[in-house]
């Protein structure tokens, strides 16, 4: 393929990073990419060069305040002033997206769209929209799964990820262990919703995902729990969709445990959180010791 | 629908995006204060519209489209300098060195000169290179791009749309995103190496050339 005109390749070459090249010029690609080491060092220094700007820090959430403004200039527009909207159907003849390598966030505004249906379910109105503690960790659950997005931090280092929240969040993550209960730590998000920042800790154990999400509990209506003897604690558990959300509070913090794993084992999961809690590395003490 | 409802729906639908539209909006305004009003804006309009939002499409794209919009007509009002004159780098004339700022109404429709922008923002990028962090650097490289190479450079690569998402808020024909993209990340490439090559040891993996 030497009669390639290099210099045209980096679109193609761009395209292909994304993994928005058809199957044909995938193969296409990849042949000359065999034979042609400029173009090899083209892609290298464009994946590297991609690499480190998806690695800048995403800390630049928007401001807490921004969506209570939004909504209360929302809540202001007269009801006559805007047409009705019709009313939600998802037709797939009419969705103008098709599914395909790249369009996960196709699948999660898809999914998003089956959410927003579900605000409006029975299950959302025996809420009666009250407690956004049961639902909105369940959402971003879902959400982040959907949109097979890297995570903010991935790392198994409690230490590290430690370091990464401070300054992000207003409380110290009460956070030891690498592995609970045979669950991995496979890292961590900023997470906004709640009206406060949430560290949300992704853990996994054989393909099956535990999200814990912790925060501050001002303002937070915490459901009632029942004694679970299995964590040896007061535990409220809901199952939204196919989700469960298990709700608790320890000293400041509420706790809410996503999974779609059996209820024993996410309580099994509560009880190793707060053993290992207790079980104190002295390396992983001296860095908060710094931290703090 | 109940006005209580259709706020429902909405916020359903919006909130879940408010970081990733005002991340985007703070790349296209450059300022905090002006993203904010951005995407204030933005959901105001798709508030309003959304009986125009057809269901089981995009959502995404649809309010992304509306942002895109609504920074065009603002910047249509209140015209940033150019510091990049899109139709010299979309012809790839590497000669002219494509991360040197140029300044003066060359572009389009950008004939003001009114400065709505702090200064730092749009200033000496060689000077930004020097003494800001790398963060900070390829941040402000990103934000030096013309703006129709900066929706899709931020789109595809910071929020990781698909090319046919760009397209649909961009309003132009996926080959179009490609080229620009291409285009954008060229650019970044060559701005992220000079700062490397200026601060030897700062960055993640400093952005050395391939044998070179």
């Amino acid at each position: 393929m030497a009669h390639y005109n290099c210099s045209h390749l980096r679109d193609a070459l761009s395209a292909y990073i994304d993994g928005e090249l058809s199957a044909q010029e995938t193969r296409l690609i990849e042949g000359h990419l065999g034979n042609c080491a400029s173009c090899r060092e083209i892609l290298a220094a464009m994946t590297a060069t991609d690499r480190r700007l998806k690695g800048l820090p995403d800390a630049e959430s928007a401001p807490d305040a921004l969506w209570d403004r939004i909504m209360t200039s929302v809540s202001e527009i007269e009801p006559g002033e805007v047409p009705e909207a019709p009313a939600e159907a998802a037709d797939p003849r009419r969705a103008s997206f098709r599914v395909g390598r790249r369009q996960a966030m196709g699948v999660a505004a898809a999914v998003l769209l089956t959410l927003g249906v579900g605000l409006s379910s029975p299950y959302w109105r025996r809420l009666g929209g009250k407690n956004p503690l049961i639902v909105e960790p369940v959402n971003d659950f879902i959400t982040f799964k959907v949109s097979e997005r890297p995570l903010d931090m991935a790392a198994s280092d409690p230490v590290a990820l430690k370091e990464w929240f401070q300054g992000k969040v207003d409380f110290r993550l009460p956070l030891k262990g690498a592995e609970i209960d045979g669950y991995r730590l496979v890292g961590s998000r900023l997470c906004y919703f709640l009206k406060r920042r949430l560290s949300a800790l992704m853990y996994e154990r054989t393909g099956a995902r535990i999200s814990l999400y912790v925060m501050t509990g001002e303002d937070l209506e915490i459901p009632a729990g029942t004694w679970e003897p299995l964590a040896s604690r007061e535990i409220a558990s809901f199952a939204v969709e196919s989700y469960r959300n298990l709700i608790w509070q320890d000293g400041d913090l509420v706790y809410a445990l996503v999974s779609d794993q059996p209820k024993k084992d996410m309580l099994r999961f509560v009880a190793g959180l707060h053993l290992s809690t207790a079980a104190v590395s002295p390396a992983a003490d001296a860095v908060e010791n710094d931290l703090t | 629908m109940t006005p209580r409802a259709r706020r429902d729906r909405f916020e359903a639908k919006t909130r879940p995006l408010l970081d990733s539209l005002f991340r985007t909006a703070l790349r296209m305004t450059r300022d905090t204060q002006a993203a904010e009003d951005l995407v204030q804006d933005t959901c105001l309009k798709a508030f309003r519209a959304l009986h125009r939002y057809e269901a089981g499409t995009n959502y995404r794209a649809w309010i992304f489209k509306i942002m895109t919009n609504t920074s065009i007509d603002r910047r249509r009002a209140r015209p940033e300098p150019v510091v990049m004159d899109l139709d010299e780098l979309l012809a790839g004339s590497d000669a002219a060195g494509p991360g040197i700022a140029r300044r003066g109404p060359s572009g389009a429709g950008q004939g003001g000169t009114v400065l709505p922008f702090p200064a730092s923002a749009s200033s000496d990028p060689e000077r930004d290179l020097q003494h800001k962090d790398f963060r900070t650097a390829a941040l402000r490289s990103v934000e030096r791009l013309p703006p129709e190479l900066r929706i899709v450079v931020v789109l595809a690569v910071f929020e990781e749309f698909s090319y046919a998402e760009i397209a649909e808020v961009a309003g132009c024909p996926v080959g179009t995103v490609r080229s620009r993209l291409s285009r954008g990340r060229q650019i970044l490439q060559q701005e992220l190496s000079e700062f490397a090559r200026n601060h030897p040891g700062q960055g993640p993996g400093a952005a050395k050339e391939p044998n070179t």
